[in-house]
């Protein structure tokens, strides 16, 4: 029974030179679908741990797939989300963004990683470092995806569409097991699995009432949207209320 | 190969949150305009109740635009879509097997029954687009001491900066021994020799 355990913590990279690397993510965030550099010091940091990596760019954008071939055995992919958010940093740390970016709609942003992704990234770069160094104590492939646009909830689709796992695309091969991990705001040195549900499902839309507009004191020549929109806001308070099993 | 173990934890009620965050029309009070445009956000925590829950939206539109007599149909246009993120089973057992046996165990550590995120996610689409099984871990990066100093005066929903605050920031160690290490033992679980 190999012990995975002493395996891990025997190869634990040198964590400082991963804090670094943490600060100048933090510092640098670029916004979805923008990942540009982002992308690229994953692929050279990736370079300089090994030259054994498969390195796959430009998957669904800014996206990589780093494949590590070791031996036979299941293939296990990994993976780590890099865009960032349009939020004004106003932690006050020595690393804090102050960037700015133009965001898809030509409007100029304060730039954020608010939701981790730097963290995300770091480790991940850290453990392909680990798990390079320890390939005497395992067998299979190793697949590195850090994915871009999670925000937007198109990177991942995107990844699949450019034909991530598509032989005449990407060739990434097929995954047996996917995983991957977020940082939460529980004490650090929590680490949680859950079996089954472990987030929920997100729609977002947006709905257009056409009406048709003109003088306020003629409701007779007109088609009032405001009342419609008024009346849809209420009514639709009444599918949780009154649809949904409680 | 492994296909996903579709034995899905949900819970015997429902769930289901439909929010109208925007409601824009008009500007002068004697003018009335063309186009009200509403911005809808919805929660699901199952499929069928996600499809109902779109559709019954739908339904409503139409019917509250027939009943204003609007001069065309509405306009619908999706902004976002996330999955609903179902851990598999027998992937999340063996890992709560690994886990348990490299992190602390206790609610400080290696915690096997992780509340559920608020929040929503497109990693499963890595895994569900060539129908293959996936599993998604959590790990703290709240500062221990902010932590035990909320936990303490019981204002643990107040005082901790959550993530899409202006003042997340987590703290640097041992966040990142922590979700590096579970990179490596999540994939060792499965390679190891």
């Amino acid at each position: 029974m190999p012990n995975i355990s002493d395996i891990a913590t025997k190869h634990r990279p040198d964590l400082s030179k991963y804090e670094d690397l943490y600060k100048h993510f933090h510092a640098n965030p670029e916004l979805s679908n923008q990942e540009k550099e982002t992308s690229a010091r994953c692929v050279s940091e990736l370079k300089s741990i090994s030259s054994d990596f498969e390195i796959k760019t430009g998957v669904g954008g800014y996206g990589v797939a780093a494949i590590l071939r070791n031996g036979s055995g299941k293939t296990v992919l990994l993976r780590a989300d890099f865009d960032a958010l349009p939020i004004e940093e106003r932690t006050g740390l020595p690393y804090a963004s102050k960037k700015r970016m133009t965001d898809a709609d030509g409007v100029d942003k304060p730039v954020m990683h608010a939701c981790g992704h730097d963290m995300h990234i770091s480790c991940m770069l850290g453990a392909a470092e680990a798990l390079y160094a320890a390939r005497e104590s395992w067998s299979g492939t190793l697949i590195f995806a850090f994915q871009p646009a999670e925000e937007r909830g198109t990177g991942a689709q995107a990844m699949i569409d450019d034909g991530l796992y598509d032989p005449k695309r990407h060739n990434v091969p097929i995954p047996d097991i996917v995983l991957g991990a977020h940082v939460m705001p529980h004490r650090a040195g929590v680490i949680g699995t859950r079996r089954g549900l472990i987030m929920s499902a997100a729609d977002s839309m947006r709905v257009t009432l056409h009406g048709r507009g003109g003088h306020a004191s003629m409701p007779h020549r007109l088609v009032d949207p405001v009342i419609m929109a008024a009346s849809t806001v209420m009514r639709l308070q009444t599918i949780v209320s009154r649809e949904v099993d409680p | 190969m492994h296909k996903p173990t579709n034995t899905t934890t949900l819970p015997s009620y429902d769930t289901a949150v439909v929010t109208c965050a925007s409601i824009q029309a008009g500007d002068a009070e004697n003018v009335v305009i063309d186009d009200a445009r509403l911005a809808i956000d919805v929660r699901t925590t199952n499929p069928t109740t996600r499809a109902k829950t779109l559709a019954s939206i739908k339904r409503i539109v139409a019917a509250e635009a027939l009943a204003g007599n609007a001069v065309k149909d509405p306009t619908f246009q999706t902004t976002r879509a996330f999955p609903l993120t179902v851990n598999d089973h027998a992937l999340t057992e063996k890992l709560e097997e690994s886990f348990g046996s490299h992190f602390p165990k206790g609610k400080d550590g290696y915690v096997a029954d992780v509340s559920q995120l608020a929040g929503s996610e497109d990693f499963s689409i890595l895994a569900s687009a060539v129908d293959r099984p996936y599993s998604f871990f959590v790990y703290g990066g709240t500062a221990p001491e902010k932590w035990d100093k909320a936990e303490a005066e019981g204002r643990l929903m107040e005082d901790l900066p959550v993530n899409h605050s202006g003042l997340f920031a987590p703290v640097i160690h041992p966040t990142l021994q922590t979700g590096l290490d579970g990179y490596v033992v999540a994939a060792l679980t499965w390679l190891a020799k």
